[in-house]
């Protein structure tokens, strides 16, 4: 039963400190039976990428309200790279409008969650492509 | 007035008879009917409904005098409206520049200036974690000139002017005074606002930088400092918004944010001030949401509450000190990407609440606001909404209008009540600090979040166009979205070196040893020794750094 | 539907990989063997090398446990611990566990929150755990996560759990030396005392120290300490305001090095060893009594007692 256990990162790479969001899609994911690790706020790049590492984590929620994700979250798929781990989902909610969706997905990103969109959509995708995966194995 | 035990009878009779019969046939929508706050909503008040002391003269008073309940000018908007502020400002302080005189020509009234993370964190432009976020959510500001281009050719002794800043607030705050006074304008005439309300952002907001205790201590000294030198301006605007934002209830809005009141108010006493030489000059700013009366009760508990505070717990005897005077914002969570025209018609609804809910100024978000950052068309629509009501609705031409509806009384009294219970609790655990400290403030405002978000997941709270009344066929792609200038911090990072090589470096660095010195005494007040190494053009981020030095960094505890 | 193809390539490591990534240290290796191992995968092979790995090296790690009930700022010790440590140029590894819901099995992992700011790091490892799977008492697997932590030898091992009972009492069976960690004024001390974890642990930690309360709380503790024999040492700190650190560093080193040094270590190791071995005994006799109990027919009229009797004797146990 163990083995079928997905990890998820929840991260807020960038400065913007409004949580609330991350924090109710991690609780979100929690219910949905997923084992949920949290960054907290205003980390780099590269501090969500070792902790995904170190964790070894299936998923990676990225959430930024900020208009930072452009730049912000290809930044963690290049540190994800970096060590040797972008195999792992990269997931991006926020405020993300559709222009952005085809740009985070050529860098990386594997779906984009943006506006109108909830937990639900993330936990859904979580189930059909991670733990489909899993049971797949 | 009638007598109220018979009223109570007769409304005991209509329930059991009437209105049982007509339950019975058409059950209601909900049972029971609940405020997010967990009030129970009956299905129609009466005298009888209010508590069986209820007094008008104690409860309600008159606008302009104690406890403020109806308003706290005698006229209200039968004299002056509201302010009309709209929160503005991106990329480079140019742009923001033009921005501001766009607004002032259309009949905006104030100026309101969101900041860019970095700034509002402490971080020039050039530091690592700027990348992405120079410009993006506000004006990019590293030194004093970067103000002085952002309020050029705007009269600083006419404009009021309200900053969105908390943790660097006294740095902005020096600013601010250095470029009006290089422009030879007197810091007594200047007006405005600083938020340089750090308790809220450990709660809600995340742009803290130091810990709490230091914090308070540059919070007091700017509060203190702005008392004898710069009277007219608001040293403190004590936010409920982004505690509301963040998800809490009405009532937990009010109660944390009279907490975190109480606190500064307690800190700049013990260091000596007297509380009527600085009270009637903080100022607070709350979030107007979607349930009408509850927010139009919620704003009449706090003037009370506020009022009873600051003459029965402080002893202030200046009826000033006690006015709950208070900036409201439209909630911004309640904007939704879908359909989202319909925004303007939930603003509208929320701001008139604001208007009947006795506010001092008003920002109307902009309906686009769910997407990205608002276009000129979207923020003028905005600010057309205020001047409807202002000019058309008619609500502004008598005071509070809604006052004496039974039910509106009673959520009053229900709201204070429930803001009294959880400042008891507070109190008891030493205040705002140590409740921040162990997690209970966060604590209870997550769970509200999640509360609220499983409401709307499981469809019992409905939200138009998201989860009821959604449109298939809708094209969420189809919009124009105003996108920060991708080259800001090249610009910000060129002028900061042009910055530190034409400056008296050597200068700088010996006020910033100053400063140093300065901090490391709790009882001298930093403003001066900032007020001169700012002129002496020393950057946002060095400022802040010597105190980062001296205070350390706050690290927050575990809160889902 | 739930085949569908996903577009990307997962990392997969074999055994042979996995053991060598991670007895040089390399975090991807590290962090998929803990992972292996949770998951139950190559329990037995995997974890034979890593034993067998760790008893011919040379390089002891310190395995240190930290406990304490919530609200005394455990985590926030670990975190200027950690920052203390890994100014020395050491490399550190901690575990920490959470609880998982009963209800959904997923979990909320939140510690490592108190130490973001010391990432990125490469003498920093840190994994959170929850206690999923637990059928009463500390999931073994605990403790084999510090023997593969030892095999990528860290400096340190900090083990952080949370809460009273049996926890606590398992830690100190895992750890080389165990702190309990107390804060002035708590109510929970008290609960402490009384469970008798203060005989079992090598010091406690008095956090907070700062504050008006402490002497009280440290008078207290006093009076309690004396009657135990070899009492732990209390130690005063602030984590908040990094006071007393270093000294705690050095309490730290020079007990462990006494422990080495009088042969207490070794013994301690031996006995942690066959407390394994009882662990995972019960883990696997637990799980299968776990099914058994699940899908039992319940019937009133039998004693529960000899229920239990046959059925551990069909399964070959002496009773």
């Amino acid at each position: 039963m163990a083995d079928k256990v997905v990890r998820v990162l929840v991260g807020k790479p960038g400065l913007d400190g409004h949580d609330r969001a991350a924090k109710v899609m991690a609780r979100a994911l929690r219910d949905a039976g997923f084992e949920v690790i949290y960054t907290g706020i205003r980390q780099t790049p590269a501090q969500v990428a070792q902790t995904a590492v170190q964790e070894d984590v299936d998923v990676i929620v990225l959430n930024n309200l900020t208009g930072a994700h452009l730049e912000v979250f290809p930044l963690v798929v290049e540190e994800l790279k970096k060590r040797g781990r972008d195999d792992i989902y990269v997931l991006a909610t926020g405020v993300i409008p559709f222009e952005d969706v085809e740009p985070l997905k050529e860098k990386g990103i594997d779906e984009v969650f943006g506006p109108g969109t909830g937990p639900i959509h993330v936990i859904n995708w979580i189930k059909e492509h991670v733990l489909g995966e899993k049971q797949g194995e | 007035m009638e007598d109220r035990k018979k009223i109570a009878e007769v409304k005991e009779d209509w329930l059991s008879t009437d209105y049982a019969k007509f339950v019975a046939k058409v059950p209601e929508r909900k049972q029971p009917f609940m405020l997010d706050s967990g009030i129970e909503i009956d299905p129609l008040y009466t005298p009888a409904d209010l508590d069986e002391d209820w007094s008008y003269l104690e409860r309600l008073g008159f606008p302009g005098r104690y406890p403020f309940t109806r308003g706290v000018y005698p006229t209200m908007y039968r004299g002056r409206f509201w302010t009309m502020r709209q929160y503005a400002g991106f990329g480079t302080a140019e742009e923001s520049n033009q921005r501001f005189k766009y607004l002032l020509e259309q009949g905006q009234t104030g100026l309101s200036v969101a900041f860019d993370l970095p700034t509002q964190l402490g971080y020039d432009s050039d530091h690592d974690l700027a990348i992405g976020e120079v410009g993006k959510v506000g004006v990019a500001i590293d030194s004093v000139e970067d103000m002085h281009v952002l309020f050029d050719g705007i009269p600083l002794d006419k404009v009021s002017t309200s900053m969105t800043i908390n943790a660097p607030a006294a740095i902005l705050l020096a600013m601010y005074i250095v470029v009006a006074e290089e422009k030879g304008i007197d810091r007594k005439v200047l007006r405005g606002t600083i938020q340089n309300d750090i308790l809220k952002e450990y709660v809600a907001r995340g742009t803290y930088i130091f810990p709490p205790r230091p914090s308070m201590r540059l919070i007091a000294d700017t509060i203190m400092f702005c008392a004898e030198e710069v009277p007219k301006w608001n040293p403190i605007s004590i936010s409920g918004y982004h505690i509301r934002e963040s998800g809490s209830t009405a009532v937990q809005e009010i109660a944390f944010t009279l907490g975190d009141a109480i606190e500064y108010v307690k800190t700049v006493i013990e260091k000596g001030m007297d509380v009527d030489k600085f009270a009637a000059r903080l100022s607070f700013f709350f979030a107007s949401h979607n349930n009408f009366f509850e927010e139009i009760a919620k704003f009449r508990a706090a003037r009370r509450v506020w009022a009873k505070i600051m003459k029965e717990k402080f002893g202030a005897q200046n009826p000033k000190s006690m006015m709950l005077r208070f900036h409201t914002q439209t909630a911004g969570s309640t904007l939704t990407a879908q359909q989202p025209l319909n925004n303007i018609v939930r603003v509208a609804i929320q701001a008139l609440a604001a208007v009947i809910g006795g506010t001092q100024s008003l920002h109307t978000n902009s309906y686009d606001e769910a997407l990205s950052l608002p276009t000129e068309e979207s923020v003028t629509v905005a600010l057309r909404t205020q001047q409807i009501i202002a000019y058309e609705s008619g609500v502004a031409d008598v005071i509070d209008g809604i006052g004496g509806s039974y039910y509106v009384e009673k959520l009053t009294d229900e709201i204070e009540k429930r803001v009294w219970e959880y400042l008891d609790k507070i109190e008891k655990m030493g205040g705002m600090v140590p409740a921040i400290e162990e997690g209970y403030i966060q604590q209870e405002i997550t769970d509200a979040a999640y509360q609220y978000y499983k409401a709307v997941a499981e469809g019992e709270k409905v939200v138009v166009g998201v989860n009821k009344f959604v449109d298939p066929n809708e094209d969420l792609t189809k919009f124009h979205l105003h996108r920060a200038d991708p080259t800001v911090r090249e610009k910000q990072i060129r002028k900061l070196k042009e910055l530190r090589a034409k400056r008296d470096n050597q200068k700088v660095r010996k006020l910033l040893d100053e400063l140093k010195k300065a901090a490391e005494d709790e009882n001298t007040n930093l403003m001066p020794y900032i007020i001169e190494a700012v002129r002496a053009r020393a950057t946002l981020g060095e400022i802040t750094d010597v105190l980062r030095e001296v205070f350390g960094e706050y690290r927050p505890p575990v809160i889902f | 539907m739930r085949n569908k193809v996903s577009k990307k390539k997962r990392l997969v490591l074999t055994e042979e990989e996995v053991f060598r990534r991670l007895i040089q240290g390399d975090e991807v290796g590290l962090a998929r063997a803990l992972s292996m191992i949770y998951r139950e995968e190559a329990t037995s092979s995997l974890l034979s090398r890593i034993y067998a790995y760790n008893a011919d090296k040379k390089h002891k790690s310190k395995v240190i446990g930290i406990t304490g009930a919530g609200g005394v700022g455990k985590s926030t010790l670990i975190s200027v611990l950690a920052e203390a440590l890994l100014k020395k140029g050491l490399r550190i590894g901690i575990i920490a566990v959470d609880p998982s819901s009963p209800k959904t099995g997923g979990a909320l992992l939140g510690d490592r929150i108190r130490l973001q700011h010391l990432f990125p790091n490469p003498n920093l490892f840190f994994r959170s755990f929850s206690s999923r799977g637990m059928v009463g008492g500390i999931n073994p697997f605990i403790f084999d996560a510090v023997a593969v932590l030892e095999a990528a030898s860290f400096d340190y091992i900090i083990i952080e759990t949370l809460g009273i009972g049996q926890d606590e009492i398992d830690i100190v069976h895992m750890c080389d030396l165990t702190a309990l960690v107390i804060a002035p004024g708590l109510g929970d001390d008290v609960q402490f005392l009384k469970s008798g974890v203060i005989e079992l642990v090598d010091l406690i930690v008095m956090n907070k120290s700062d504050l008006p309360t402490a002497s009280r709380t440290v008078g207290i503790l006093n009076s309690y300490t004396r009657m135990v024999e070899n009492h732990p040492d209390i130690i005063k700190l602030s984590a908040y305001k990094k006071q007393g650190i270093m000294e705690l560093i050095e309490y730290i080193d020079n007990k462990w090095q006494e422990l080495l040094d009088n042969g207490s270590l070794e013994k301690r190791r031996m006995e942690r060893w066959k407390f394994q071995v009882g662990n995972w005994m019960r883990y696997i006799i637990g799980k299968r009594i776990h099914k058994f109990v699940e899908k039992g027919e319940v019937n009133p009229k039998a004693s529960p007692y000899e229920i239990a009797i046959s059925t551990l004797k069909e399964w070959g146990c002496e009773v």
